[in-house]
Protein backbone atom coordinates (compact mmCIF):
# COMPACT_ATOMS: atom_id res chain seq x y z
CA UNK A 1 0.00 0.00 0.00
CA UNK A 2 1.03 3.56 -0.50
CA UNK A 3 2.28 4.12 3.01
CA UNK A 4 4.72 1.31 2.55
CA UNK A 5 6.81 3.17 0.03
CA UNK A 6 9.78 4.24 1.99
CA UNK A 7 13.19 4.44 0.36
CA UNK A 8 15.04 2.97 3.31
CA UNK A 9 12.64 0.11 3.57
CA UNK A 10 12.80 -0.56 -0.15
CA UNK A 11 16.56 -0.80 0.06
CA UNK A 12 16.13 -3.46 2.71
CA UNK A 13 13.81 -5.46 0.55
CA UNK A 14 15.12 -8.92 0.00
CA UNK A 15 14.31 -10.58 -3.28
CA UNK A 16 12.65 -13.77 -2.23
CA UNK A 17 12.06 -14.74 -5.85
CA UNK A 18 8.37 -15.41 -5.33
CA UNK A 19 5.07 -13.68 -4.78
CA UNK A 20 4.57 -15.48 -1.48
CA UNK A 21 3.21 -13.36 1.32
CA UNK A 22 4.58 -15.70 3.99
CA UNK A 23 7.34 -18.27 3.82
CA UNK A 24 8.45 -20.25 6.85
CA UNK A 25 11.38 -22.67 6.88
CA UNK A 26 12.20 -24.82 9.89
CA UNK A 27 10.70 -22.37 12.34
CA UNK A 28 11.03 -23.12 16.04
CA UNK A 29 9.80 -21.06 18.96
CA UNK A 30 10.86 -21.80 22.49
CA UNK A 31 9.62 -19.33 25.11
CA UNK A 32 12.12 -18.19 27.73
CA UNK A 33 10.44 -20.42 30.32
CA UNK A 34 11.32 -23.47 28.21
CA UNK A 35 7.91 -23.93 26.59
CA UNK A 36 8.36 -25.19 23.05
CA UNK A 37 5.36 -23.68 21.27
CA UNK A 38 6.47 -24.39 17.70
CA UNK A 39 8.70 -27.22 16.59
CA UNK A 40 9.66 -27.00 12.93
CA UNK A 41 7.09 -25.21 10.79
CA UNK A 42 7.47 -25.16 7.00
CA UNK A 43 4.81 -23.47 4.93
CA UNK A 44 4.00 -20.90 2.31
CA UNK A 45 1.04 -18.59 1.93
CA UNK A 46 0.28 -17.01 -1.43
CA UNK A 47 -1.00 -13.55 -2.17
CA UNK A 48 -4.77 -13.36 -1.79
CA UNK A 49 -5.19 -16.67 0.06
CA UNK A 50 -7.66 -17.18 2.89
CA UNK A 51 -6.22 -19.56 5.47
CA UNK A 52 -7.81 -21.02 8.58
CA UNK A 53 -5.44 -22.11 11.34
CA UNK A 54 -7.07 -24.78 13.50
CA UNK A 55 -5.97 -27.00 16.31
CA UNK A 56 -6.52 -27.63 20.00
CA UNK A 57 -5.95 -25.03 22.64
CA UNK A 58 -2.26 -24.57 23.38
CA UNK A 59 -1.22 -26.08 20.05
CA UNK A 60 0.74 -22.98 19.03
CA UNK A 61 -1.70 -21.11 16.77
CA UNK A 62 -1.28 -17.74 18.44
CA UNK A 63 2.49 -18.19 18.61
CA UNK A 64 2.55 -18.93 14.88
CA UNK A 65 0.71 -15.68 14.19
CA UNK A 66 2.80 -13.61 16.59
CA UNK A 67 5.91 -14.59 14.66
CA UNK A 68 4.44 -13.13 11.48
CA UNK A 69 3.99 -9.59 12.81
CA UNK A 70 7.12 -9.95 14.93
CA UNK A 71 5.57 -9.77 18.37
CA UNK A 72 7.78 -12.77 19.02
CA UNK A 73 11.07 -13.75 17.40
CA UNK A 74 11.70 -17.31 16.18
CA UNK A 75 14.41 -19.17 18.09
CA UNK A 76 15.38 -21.00 14.90
CA UNK A 77 14.45 -20.92 11.24
CA UNK A 78 13.60 -18.24 8.74
CA UNK A 79 10.41 -16.25 8.25
CA UNK A 80 9.91 -14.03 5.22
CA UNK A 81 6.86 -11.77 5.24
CA UNK A 82 6.13 -9.57 2.23
CA UNK A 83 9.76 -10.08 1.23
CA UNK A 84 11.24 -9.06 4.58
CA UNK A 85 13.30 -11.46 6.60
CA UNK A 86 11.40 -10.91 9.84
CA UNK A 87 13.90 -12.60 12.13
CA UNK A 88 16.77 -10.37 11.05
CA UNK A 89 14.85 -7.12 10.78
CA UNK A 90 16.36 -4.10 12.52
CA UNK A 91 14.30 -2.68 15.41
CA UNK A 92 13.81 0.56 13.53
CA UNK A 93 12.26 -1.14 10.52
CA UNK A 94 9.71 -3.22 12.38
CA UNK A 95 6.98 -0.56 12.53
CA UNK A 96 6.99 -0.22 8.74
CA UNK A 97 6.44 -3.94 8.25
CA UNK A 98 3.66 -3.96 10.85
CA UNK A 99 1.83 -1.15 9.10
CA UNK A 100 1.15 -3.47 6.24
CA UNK A 101 -0.34 -6.14 8.47
CA UNK A 102 -3.71 -5.70 10.15
CA UNK A 103 -3.87 -7.73 13.36
CA UNK A 104 -6.98 -8.74 15.28
CA UNK A 105 -5.54 -9.83 18.62
CA UNK A 106 -7.07 -12.71 20.51
CA UNK A 107 -7.19 -10.44 23.57
CA UNK A 108 -8.20 -7.34 21.49
CA UNK A 109 -5.46 -5.04 22.84
CA UNK A 110 -7.44 -1.84 22.71
CA UNK A 111 -5.95 1.31 24.21
CA UNK A 112 -7.98 1.65 27.42
CA UNK A 113 -7.86 5.44 27.66
CA UNK A 114 -8.99 6.05 24.09
CA UNK A 115 -12.55 5.92 22.82
CA UNK A 116 -13.66 3.45 20.16
CA UNK A 117 -13.19 6.04 17.42
CA UNK A 118 -9.82 7.14 18.81
CA UNK A 119 -8.61 3.55 18.93
CA UNK A 120 -9.45 3.05 15.27
CA UNK A 121 -8.05 6.45 14.32
CA UNK A 122 -4.79 5.70 16.13
CA UNK A 123 -3.77 3.17 13.46
CA UNK A 124 -4.18 5.91 10.84
CA UNK A 125 -2.46 8.62 12.89
CA UNK A 126 0.57 6.36 13.04
CA UNK A 127 0.91 6.46 9.26
CA UNK A 128 0.21 10.21 9.27
CA UNK A 129 -2.98 10.19 7.25
CA UNK A 130 -4.62 13.63 6.94
CA UNK A 131 -7.18 14.37 9.63
CA UNK A 132 -10.01 14.55 7.12
CA UNK A 133 -9.25 11.10 5.76
CA UNK A 134 -8.99 9.76 9.30
CA UNK A 135 -12.42 11.07 10.28
CA UNK A 136 -14.12 9.80 7.13
CA UNK A 137 -12.49 6.39 7.14
CA UNK A 138 -13.06 5.85 10.88
CA UNK A 139 -16.79 6.33 10.58
CA UNK A 140 -16.86 4.15 7.47
CA UNK A 141 -15.16 1.25 9.21
CA UNK A 142 -17.20 1.64 12.39
CA UNK A 143 -20.39 1.28 10.42
CA UNK A 144 -18.97 -1.79 8.68
CA UNK A 145 -18.62 -3.48 12.09
CA UNK A 146 -21.91 -1.92 13.24
CA UNK A 147 -20.43 0.16 16.02
CA UNK A 148 -21.28 3.67 14.90
CA UNK A 149 -23.39 4.25 17.97
CA UNK A 150 -20.47 3.38 20.27
CA UNK A 151 -17.91 5.67 18.65
CA UNK A 152 -17.40 7.70 21.82
CA UNK A 153 -17.52 4.86 24.32
CA UNK A 154 -14.40 3.58 26.07
CA UNK A 155 -13.36 -0.09 25.72
CA UNK A 156 -14.26 -0.75 29.35
CA UNK A 157 -17.84 0.27 28.56
CA UNK A 158 -18.18 -2.34 25.80
CA UNK A 159 -19.13 -6.01 25.79
CA UNK A 160 -16.54 -8.58 24.74
CA UNK A 161 -18.10 -8.92 21.29
CA UNK A 162 -18.13 -5.17 20.81
CA UNK A 163 -14.49 -4.88 21.80
CA UNK A 164 -13.68 -7.62 19.32
CA UNK A 165 -15.38 -5.68 16.56
CA UNK A 166 -13.37 -2.55 17.46
CA UNK A 167 -10.23 -4.68 17.11
CA UNK A 168 -11.43 -5.85 13.70
CA UNK A 169 -12.21 -2.29 12.63
CA UNK A 170 -8.71 -1.18 13.65
CA UNK A 171 -7.14 -4.08 11.77
CA UNK A 172 -8.84 -3.32 8.47
CA UNK A 173 -8.87 0.48 8.59
CA UNK A 174 -5.58 0.98 6.71
CA UNK A 175 -6.43 -1.53 3.98
CA UNK A 176 -3.43 -3.73 4.82
CA UNK A 177 -2.24 -6.33 2.32
CA UNK A 178 -2.32 -9.01 5.03
CA UNK A 179 -4.80 -9.52 7.86
CA UNK A 180 -4.01 -11.76 10.78
CA UNK A 181 -7.06 -12.53 12.88
CA UNK A 182 -6.70 -14.59 16.06
CA UNK A 183 -10.17 -15.98 16.77
CA UNK A 184 -12.00 -12.90 15.51
CA UNK A 185 -15.38 -14.49 16.15
CA UNK A 186 -14.55 -15.97 19.52
CA UNK A 187 -16.84 -13.68 21.47
CA UNK A 188 -19.53 -13.10 18.90
CA UNK A 189 -23.02 -14.54 18.56
CA UNK A 190 -23.60 -16.60 15.38
CA UNK A 191 -25.31 -13.79 13.55
CA UNK A 192 -22.59 -11.21 14.22
CA UNK A 193 -19.99 -13.87 13.47
CA UNK A 194 -21.40 -14.39 10.03
CA UNK A 195 -21.48 -10.66 9.49
CA UNK A 196 -17.79 -10.46 10.32
CA UNK A 197 -16.98 -13.45 8.09
CA UNK A 198 -18.78 -11.85 5.16
CA UNK A 199 -16.78 -8.70 5.78
CA UNK A 200 -13.50 -10.65 5.79
CA UNK A 201 -14.47 -12.55 2.66
CA UNK A 202 -15.28 -9.27 0.95
CA UNK A 203 -11.87 -7.84 1.97
CA UNK A 204 -10.19 -11.04 0.76
CA UNK A 205 -12.09 -10.80 -2.51
CA UNK A 206 -10.57 -7.33 -3.03
CA UNK A 207 -7.05 -8.78 -2.81
CA UNK A 208 -6.09 -8.98 0.87
CA UNK A 209 -4.47 -12.13 2.23
CA UNK A 210 -6.21 -13.40 5.38
CA UNK A 211 -4.89 -15.75 8.04
CA UNK A 212 -7.41 -16.60 10.72
CA UNK A 213 -7.10 -18.84 13.75
CA UNK A 214 -10.43 -20.25 14.83
CA UNK A 215 -12.22 -22.85 16.91
CA UNK A 216 -15.46 -22.29 14.99
CA UNK A 217 -16.38 -25.56 13.25
CA UNK A 218 -19.48 -24.14 11.54
CA UNK A 219 -17.62 -21.36 9.87
CA UNK A 220 -14.70 -23.51 8.66
CA UNK A 221 -17.01 -26.17 7.31
CA UNK A 222 -19.46 -23.83 5.62
CA UNK A 223 -17.07 -21.22 4.29
CA UNK A 224 -14.53 -23.57 2.73
CA UNK A 225 -10.96 -22.29 2.53
CA UNK A 226 -7.45 -23.62 3.01
CA UNK A 227 -7.11 -25.23 6.46
CA UNK A 228 -3.81 -25.65 8.31
CA UNK A 229 -4.04 -27.74 11.46
CA UNK A 230 -1.37 -27.29 14.11
CA UNK A 231 -0.96 -29.76 16.94
CA UNK A 232 1.70 -29.60 19.60
CA UNK A 233 3.76 -27.11 17.61
CA UNK A 234 3.82 -28.90 14.26
CA UNK A 235 1.64 -28.75 11.14
CA UNK A 236 -0.34 -31.98 11.00
CA UNK A 237 -2.65 -31.13 8.10
CA UNK A 238 -2.71 -28.59 5.27
CA UNK A 239 -5.63 -28.86 2.80
CA UNK A 240 -7.27 -26.64 0.21
CA UNK A 241 -11.00 -26.23 0.94
CA UNK A 242 -10.49 -28.35 4.05
CA UNK A 243 -12.71 -29.18 6.98
CA UNK A 244 -12.45 -28.20 10.60
CA UNK A 245 -11.70 -31.78 11.53
CA UNK A 246 -12.18 -31.70 15.28
CA UNK A 247 -15.19 -32.46 17.40
CA UNK A 248 -16.28 -29.59 19.60
CA UNK B 1 7.05 14.27 10.36
CA UNK B 2 4.08 16.21 9.07
CA UNK B 3 3.00 19.45 10.72
CA UNK B 4 -0.40 17.96 11.52
CA UNK B 5 1.36 15.09 13.28
CA UNK B 6 3.28 17.56 15.46
CA UNK B 7 -0.05 19.15 16.35
CA UNK B 8 -1.40 15.72 17.14
CA UNK B 9 1.50 14.96 19.48
CA UNK B 10 0.88 18.19 21.38
CA UNK B 11 -2.84 17.51 21.69
CA UNK B 12 -2.19 13.97 22.84
CA UNK B 13 0.47 15.11 25.30
CA UNK B 14 -1.95 17.54 26.93
CA UNK B 15 -4.81 15.02 26.90
CA UNK B 16 -2.60 12.38 28.50
CA UNK B 17 -2.16 14.60 31.55
CA UNK B 18 -5.91 14.42 32.23
CA UNK B 19 -6.34 10.86 30.94
CA UNK B 20 -3.91 9.69 33.61
CA UNK B 21 -5.12 12.20 36.17
CA UNK B 22 -4.07 10.23 39.23
CA UNK B 23 -0.57 9.52 37.98
CA UNK B 24 -0.21 13.11 36.78
CA UNK B 25 -1.13 14.25 40.26
CA UNK B 26 1.55 12.01 41.76
CA UNK B 27 4.18 13.22 39.29
CA UNK B 28 3.26 16.86 39.78
CA UNK B 29 3.48 16.51 43.55
CA UNK B 30 6.81 14.77 43.39
CA UNK B 31 8.15 17.67 41.35
CA UNK B 32 6.40 20.43 43.28
CA UNK B 33 7.37 19.41 46.80
CA UNK B 34 11.15 19.14 46.38
CA UNK B 35 11.12 22.26 44.21
CA UNK B 36 9.29 24.11 46.94
CA UNK B 37 11.87 23.04 49.53
CA UNK B 38 14.62 23.95 47.10
CA UNK B 39 13.06 27.37 46.53
CA UNK B 40 12.74 28.02 50.26
CA UNK B 41 16.34 27.04 50.67
CA UNK B 42 17.57 29.20 47.82
CA UNK B 43 15.74 32.21 49.24
CA UNK B 44 17.18 31.45 52.64
CA UNK B 45 20.75 31.18 51.39
CA UNK B 46 20.56 34.30 49.31
CA UNK B 47 19.28 36.21 52.32
CA UNK B 48 21.98 34.79 54.58
CA UNK B 49 24.49 35.81 51.93
CA UNK B 50 23.02 39.26 51.94
CA UNK B 51 23.31 39.52 55.74
CA UNK B 52 26.86 38.27 55.66
CA UNK B 53 27.62 40.72 52.88
CA UNK B 54 26.25 43.52 55.03
CA UNK B 55 28.53 42.55 57.87
CA UNK B 56 31.51 42.25 55.57
CA UNK B 57 30.97 45.62 54.05
CA UNK B 58 31.32 47.19 57.47
CA UNK B 59 34.95 46.13 57.54
CA UNK B 60 37.19 49.18 57.16
CA UNK B 61 40.84 50.22 57.12
CA UNK B 62 42.28 52.75 59.57
CA UNK B 63 45.25 54.85 58.54
CA UNK B 64 47.14 56.67 61.30
CA UNK B 65 49.32 59.52 60.19
CA UNK B 66 52.46 60.50 61.93
CA UNK B 67 51.66 63.08 64.61
CA UNK B 68 54.17 65.43 63.08
CA UNK B 69 52.55 65.60 59.68
CA UNK B 70 51.68 69.23 59.13
CA UNK B 71 48.02 70.05 58.69
CA UNK B 72 48.41 71.50 55.21
CA UNK B 73 49.68 68.12 53.89
CA UNK B 74 46.72 66.12 55.13
CA UNK B 75 44.29 66.90 52.34
CA UNK B 76 46.71 65.84 49.62
CA UNK B 77 47.48 62.59 51.48
CA UNK B 78 43.77 61.94 51.77
CA UNK B 79 43.30 62.50 48.06
CA UNK B 80 46.19 60.22 47.22
CA UNK B 81 44.70 57.42 49.27
CA UNK B 82 41.24 57.97 47.82
CA UNK B 83 42.64 57.56 44.31
CA UNK B 84 43.47 53.87 44.96
CA UNK B 85 41.03 51.89 42.86
CA UNK B 86 39.73 49.49 45.52
CA UNK B 87 38.84 52.35 47.79
CA UNK B 88 35.36 53.71 47.99
CA UNK B 89 35.58 56.49 50.55
CA UNK B 90 38.10 58.15 52.84
CA UNK B 91 36.98 60.05 55.94
CA UNK B 92 39.36 62.27 57.82
CA UNK B 93 39.25 61.99 61.59
CA UNK B 94 41.07 64.96 63.04
CA UNK B 95 43.00 64.63 66.26
CA UNK B 96 40.31 66.74 67.93
CA UNK B 97 37.60 64.31 66.81
CA UNK B 98 39.82 61.46 67.86
CA UNK B 99 40.30 62.74 71.38
CA UNK B 100 36.62 63.57 71.67
CA UNK B 101 35.71 59.99 70.71
CA UNK B 102 38.24 58.59 73.09
CA UNK B 103 37.04 60.81 75.84
CA UNK B 104 33.53 59.53 75.42
CA UNK B 105 34.85 56.09 76.07
CA UNK B 106 37.25 56.63 78.94
CA UNK B 107 36.49 60.15 80.18
CA UNK B 108 38.44 61.89 82.99
CA UNK B 109 42.02 60.68 82.53
CA UNK B 110 42.16 62.60 79.30
CA UNK B 111 41.40 66.00 80.80
CA UNK B 112 43.78 68.64 79.60
CA UNK B 113 45.24 66.92 76.57
CA UNK B 114 43.84 69.52 74.25
CA UNK B 115 45.35 71.56 71.48
CA UNK B 116 49.13 71.35 71.44
CA UNK B 117 49.07 68.66 74.10
CA UNK B 118 46.84 66.32 72.14
CA UNK B 119 48.90 63.15 71.72
CA UNK B 120 46.67 61.60 69.07
CA UNK B 121 47.52 61.56 65.38
CA UNK B 122 45.22 62.49 62.55
CA UNK B 123 43.68 59.41 61.01
CA UNK B 124 41.59 58.28 58.07
CA UNK B 125 38.78 55.78 58.00
CA UNK B 126 38.96 54.05 54.64
CA UNK B 127 36.03 52.08 53.20
CA UNK B 128 36.62 49.63 50.37
CA UNK B 129 34.16 48.44 47.73
CA UNK B 130 34.73 44.76 48.40
CA UNK B 131 35.63 43.44 51.81
CA UNK B 132 37.85 40.82 50.19
CA UNK B 133 40.08 43.65 49.02
CA UNK B 134 40.67 45.09 52.47
CA UNK B 135 44.09 43.54 52.65
CA UNK B 136 45.13 44.67 49.17
CA UNK B 137 43.93 48.17 49.86
CA UNK B 138 45.81 48.31 53.14
CA UNK B 139 49.00 47.16 51.42
CA UNK B 140 48.59 49.70 48.66
CA UNK B 141 48.19 52.48 51.20
CA UNK B 142 51.38 51.38 52.94
CA UNK B 143 53.27 51.33 49.66
CA UNK B 144 51.99 54.72 48.68
CA UNK B 145 54.26 56.45 51.19
CA UNK B 146 56.90 53.81 51.57
CA UNK B 147 60.34 55.42 51.71
CA UNK B 148 58.84 58.88 51.65
CA UNK B 149 59.55 61.23 54.44
CA UNK B 150 58.70 64.75 55.27
CA UNK B 151 61.32 67.03 56.65
CA UNK B 152 60.38 68.90 59.77
CA UNK B 153 62.21 71.12 62.20
CA UNK B 154 62.34 70.02 65.72
CA UNK B 155 63.87 71.24 68.92
CA UNK B 156 66.80 69.11 70.05
CA UNK B 157 67.68 68.94 73.70
CA UNK B 158 70.76 66.74 73.58
CA UNK B 159 73.93 66.82 71.59
CA UNK B 160 74.41 63.77 69.53
CA UNK B 161 77.29 61.75 70.78
CA UNK B 162 78.95 60.95 67.48
CA UNK B 163 78.56 63.87 65.20
CA UNK B 164 80.48 62.27 62.37
CA UNK B 165 78.07 59.43 61.98
CA UNK B 166 75.22 61.82 62.26
CA UNK B 167 76.74 63.76 59.47
CA UNK B 168 76.88 60.79 57.19
CA UNK B 169 73.26 60.00 57.71
CA UNK B 170 72.27 63.52 57.09
CA UNK B 171 74.24 63.71 53.91
CA UNK B 172 72.35 60.71 52.60
CA UNK B 173 68.95 61.97 53.53
CA UNK B 174 69.12 65.64 52.93
CA UNK B 175 68.53 66.90 49.49
CA UNK B 176 70.84 69.57 48.13
CA UNK B 177 70.04 73.23 48.38
CA UNK B 178 68.65 72.87 51.80
CA UNK B 179 70.57 74.51 54.56
CA UNK B 180 72.56 71.95 56.38
CA UNK B 181 73.00 71.64 60.09
CA UNK B 182 76.41 73.29 60.23
CA UNK B 183 75.65 75.03 63.41
CA UNK B 184 75.56 71.83 65.40
CA UNK B 185 78.40 69.98 63.85
CA UNK B 186 81.19 72.07 65.27
CA UNK B 187 81.46 69.56 68.07
CA UNK B 188 81.64 72.38 70.63
CA UNK B 189 79.56 72.44 73.83
CA UNK B 190 75.85 71.86 74.29
CA UNK B 191 73.27 74.31 73.04
CA UNK B 192 69.80 74.32 74.57
CA UNK B 193 66.77 74.42 72.25
CA UNK B 194 68.76 73.84 69.19
CA UNK B 195 66.67 73.35 66.03
CA UNK B 196 67.17 70.18 64.11
CA UNK B 197 65.71 69.15 60.76
CA UNK B 198 64.75 65.49 60.74
CA UNK B 199 63.02 63.04 58.41
CA UNK B 200 59.87 61.26 59.47
CA UNK B 201 57.57 58.78 57.67
CA UNK B 202 54.21 60.13 56.63
CA UNK B 203 52.14 57.17 57.72
CA UNK B 204 52.59 55.78 61.15
CA UNK B 205 50.52 52.65 60.66
CA UNK B 206 47.74 51.04 58.64
CA UNK B 207 45.32 48.81 60.50
CA UNK B 208 42.47 46.68 59.24
CA UNK B 209 41.68 44.16 61.96
CA UNK B 210 43.59 41.42 60.13
CA UNK B 211 42.41 38.40 62.09
CA UNK B 212 38.82 39.56 62.26
CA UNK B 213 38.39 39.97 58.52
CA UNK B 214 39.97 36.65 57.68
CA UNK B 215 37.85 34.80 60.22
CA UNK B 216 34.72 36.42 58.90
CA UNK B 217 35.57 35.22 55.41
CA UNK B 218 36.15 31.74 56.68
CA UNK B 219 32.77 31.67 58.39
CA UNK B 220 30.85 33.10 55.47
CA UNK B 221 32.45 30.81 52.93
CA UNK B 222 31.75 27.80 55.16
CA UNK B 223 28.11 28.82 55.40
CA UNK B 224 27.96 29.26 51.63
CA UNK B 225 29.58 25.90 50.95
CA UNK B 226 27.21 24.09 53.29
CA UNK B 227 24.30 25.81 51.59
CA UNK B 228 25.61 24.77 48.20
CA UNK B 229 25.98 21.14 49.28
CA UNK B 230 22.46 21.09 50.67
CA UNK B 231 21.08 22.57 47.44
CA UNK B 232 22.87 19.94 45.34
CA UNK B 233 21.57 17.24 47.65
CA UNK B 234 18.04 18.55 47.29
CA UNK B 235 18.27 18.63 43.50
CA UNK B 236 19.38 15.01 43.46
CA UNK B 237 16.66 13.96 45.89
CA UNK B 238 14.11 15.68 43.69
CA UNK B 239 15.44 13.95 40.59
CA UNK B 240 15.36 10.58 42.29
CA UNK B 241 11.80 11.07 43.53
CA UNK B 242 10.62 12.23 40.16
CA UNK B 243 12.37 9.49 38.22
CA UNK B 244 10.73 6.99 40.51
CA UNK B 245 7.26 8.40 40.12
CA UNK B 246 7.61 8.59 36.38
CA UNK B 247 8.92 5.05 36.27
CA UNK B 248 5.75 3.94 38.02
CA UNK B 249 3.62 6.02 35.66
CA UNK B 250 5.20 4.50 32.62
CA UNK B 251 5.19 0.99 34.00
CA UNK B 252 1.43 1.31 34.27
CA UNK B 253 1.42 2.37 30.65
CA UNK B 254 3.93 -0.10 29.21
CA UNK B 255 0.96 -2.13 28.07
CA UNK B 256 -0.30 0.83 26.06
CA UNK B 257 3.13 1.44 24.58
CA UNK B 258 3.27 -2.19 23.49
CA UNK B 259 -0.10 -1.93 21.79
CA UNK B 260 0.93 1.22 19.98
CA UNK B 261 4.05 -0.49 18.70
CA UNK B 262 2.11 -3.55 17.52
CA UNK B 263 -0.18 -1.28 15.56
CA UNK B 264 2.88 0.08 13.75
CA UNK B 265 3.89 3.20 15.66
CA UNK B 266 7.54 4.21 15.53
CA UNK B 267 9.44 5.00 18.72
CA UNK B 268 9.46 8.69 17.81
CA UNK B 269 5.71 8.67 17.38
CA UNK B 270 5.23 7.21 20.86
CA UNK B 271 7.87 9.36 22.48
CA UNK B 272 6.62 12.79 21.43
CA UNK B 273 3.36 12.90 23.40
CA UNK B 274 5.31 11.65 26.43
CA UNK B 275 7.75 14.48 25.88
CA UNK B 276 4.93 17.04 25.82
CA UNK B 277 3.24 15.39 28.78
CA UNK B 278 6.48 15.53 30.77
CA UNK B 279 6.90 19.21 29.95
CA UNK B 280 3.32 20.00 30.99
CA UNK B 281 3.74 18.10 34.25
CA UNK B 282 7.08 19.80 34.86
CA UNK B 283 5.51 23.18 34.17
CA UNK B 284 2.61 22.64 36.55
CA UNK B 285 4.96 21.06 39.08
CA UNK B 286 7.11 24.18 39.12
CA UNK B 287 4.29 26.68 38.73
CA UNK B 288 2.67 25.71 42.03
CA UNK B 289 5.74 26.11 44.29
CA UNK B 290 6.76 29.22 42.35
CA UNK B 291 3.41 30.90 42.98
CA UNK B 292 3.48 29.94 46.65
CA UNK B 293 7.04 31.20 47.05
CA UNK B 294 6.36 34.40 45.11
CA UNK B 295 3.44 35.51 47.23
CA UNK B 296 4.68 33.91 50.43
CA UNK B 297 8.03 35.66 50.21
CA UNK B 298 6.44 39.05 49.59
CA UNK B 299 4.32 38.52 52.68
CA UNK B 300 7.33 37.49 54.74
CA UNK B 301 9.40 40.50 53.66
CA UNK B 302 6.47 42.70 54.55
CA UNK B 303 5.96 41.26 58.00
CA UNK B 304 9.61 40.98 59.00
CA UNK B 305 10.55 44.47 57.90
CA UNK B 306 10.06 46.06 61.30
CA UNK B 307 11.81 43.45 63.44
CA UNK B 308 14.79 43.07 61.11
CA UNK B 309 15.02 46.83 60.70
CA UNK B 310 15.67 47.16 64.41
CA UNK B 311 18.62 44.81 64.02
CA UNK B 312 19.87 46.91 61.12
CA UNK B 313 19.24 44.12 58.65
CA UNK B 314 16.96 43.86 55.72
CA UNK B 315 15.69 41.00 53.53
CA UNK B 316 16.30 41.05 49.83
CA UNK B 317 13.24 42.70 48.29
CA UNK B 318 10.88 40.37 46.47
CA UNK B 319 11.44 41.82 43.01
CA UNK B 320 15.18 41.18 43.35
CA UNK B 321 15.14 37.82 45.08
CA UNK B 322 12.37 35.86 43.39
CA UNK B 323 12.76 36.20 39.58
CA UNK B 324 16.05 34.31 39.23
CA UNK B 325 15.01 31.66 41.73
CA UNK B 326 11.64 31.15 40.08
CA UNK B 327 13.32 30.93 36.69
CA UNK B 328 15.66 28.28 38.11
CA UNK B 329 12.69 26.34 39.50
CA UNK B 330 10.89 26.43 36.16
CA UNK B 331 13.93 25.29 34.24
CA UNK B 332 14.65 22.48 36.72
CA UNK B 333 10.98 21.43 36.81
CA UNK B 334 10.51 21.28 33.06
CA UNK B 335 13.85 19.62 32.40
CA UNK B 336 13.11 17.00 35.04
CA UNK B 337 9.60 16.43 33.70
CA UNK B 338 10.78 16.00 30.12
CA UNK B 339 13.85 13.92 30.87
CA UNK B 340 12.08 11.73 33.37
CA UNK B 341 9.30 11.07 30.91
CA UNK B 342 11.49 10.47 27.87
CA UNK B 343 14.06 8.36 29.70
CA UNK B 344 11.46 6.15 31.30
CA UNK B 345 9.56 5.54 28.08
CA UNK B 346 12.74 4.28 26.44
CA UNK B 347 12.82 0.97 28.24
CA UNK B 348 9.40 -0.01 27.04
CA UNK B 349 9.91 0.76 23.39
CA UNK B 350 11.70 -2.48 22.54
CA UNK B 351 8.60 -4.33 21.38
N1 LIG C 1 4.55 -15.74 26.47
C1 LIG C 1 4.63 -17.07 26.69
N2 LIG C 1 5.54 -17.56 27.53
C2 LIG C 1 5.65 -18.88 27.75
N3 LIG C 1 4.88 -19.79 27.17
C3 LIG C 1 3.94 -19.36 26.31
C4 LIG C 1 3.75 -17.98 26.03
N4 LIG C 1 2.76 -17.83 25.14
C5 LIG C 1 2.33 -19.08 24.89
N5 LIG C 1 3.03 -19.99 25.57
C6 LIG C 1 2.87 -21.43 25.53
O1 LIG C 1 3.06 -21.85 24.19
C7 LIG C 1 2.10 -22.84 23.85
C8 LIG C 1 1.29 -22.39 22.64
O2 LIG C 1 0.52 -21.27 23.01
P1 LIG C 1 -0.40 -20.51 21.98
O3 LIG C 1 -0.92 -19.30 22.65
O4 LIG C 1 0.34 -20.35 20.74
O5 LIG C 1 -1.57 -21.58 21.79
P2 LIG C 1 -2.88 -21.43 20.91
O6 LIG C 1 -2.86 -22.52 19.92
O7 LIG C 1 -3.06 -20.07 20.42
O8 LIG C 1 -4.01 -21.75 21.98
P3 LIG C 1 -5.51 -21.15 22.05
O9 LIG C 1 -6.31 -21.89 21.06
O10 LIG C 1 -5.94 -21.47 23.45
O11 LIG C 1 -5.43 -19.71 21.79
C9 LIG C 1 1.25 -23.08 25.07
O12 LIG C 1 1.75 -24.21 25.73
C10 LIG C 1 1.48 -21.84 25.93
O13 LIG C 1 1.42 -22.16 27.28
MG1 LIG D 1 -4.38 -18.52 20.75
Amino acid sequence: MSNFINVQTLLDYQESGSDKVIEMQGVFKKYPDGNEALRGINLKVDQNEFVYIVGPSGAGKSTFMKLIYREEKPTKGQIVVNGFNIGKLKQRKIPYVRRNIGVVFQDFRLLPKLTVAENVAFAMEVIEEPKKVIRKRTSEVLSLVRLKGKANAYPSQLSGGEQQRVAIARAIVNNPSLIIADEPTGNLDPETSWGIMELLEEINFRGTTIIMATHNKDIVNKMRKRVIAIEDGVVVRDEERGEYGYET
Amino acid sequence: MKLSTIGRHFREGFKNVTRNAWMSFASISSIAIPLFILGVFLLLTSNVNQFLGDIESQVEVKVFLNTEVPEEEILSIKNNIASIEEIKRVTHITKEQGIAELREKIGDPLEGYDGEDNPLPDSFVVEVYNSREVKTAAEKIEKLYEGEFITIERAVSEVVAQPEEQNEIEEQNTSEGQDSTENITDGQGIQEDQLEEIQIPVIESVKYGQGYVENLHKITSTIRNIGFIIVIGLVFTAMFLIANTIKLTIMARSNEIEIMKLVGATNQFIRWPFFVEGAVIGFIGSFIPSAVLYFGYAELVDRSQLQLGILGMEMIPQNEATPSILLALFVIGIVIGVFGSVLSVRKHLKV
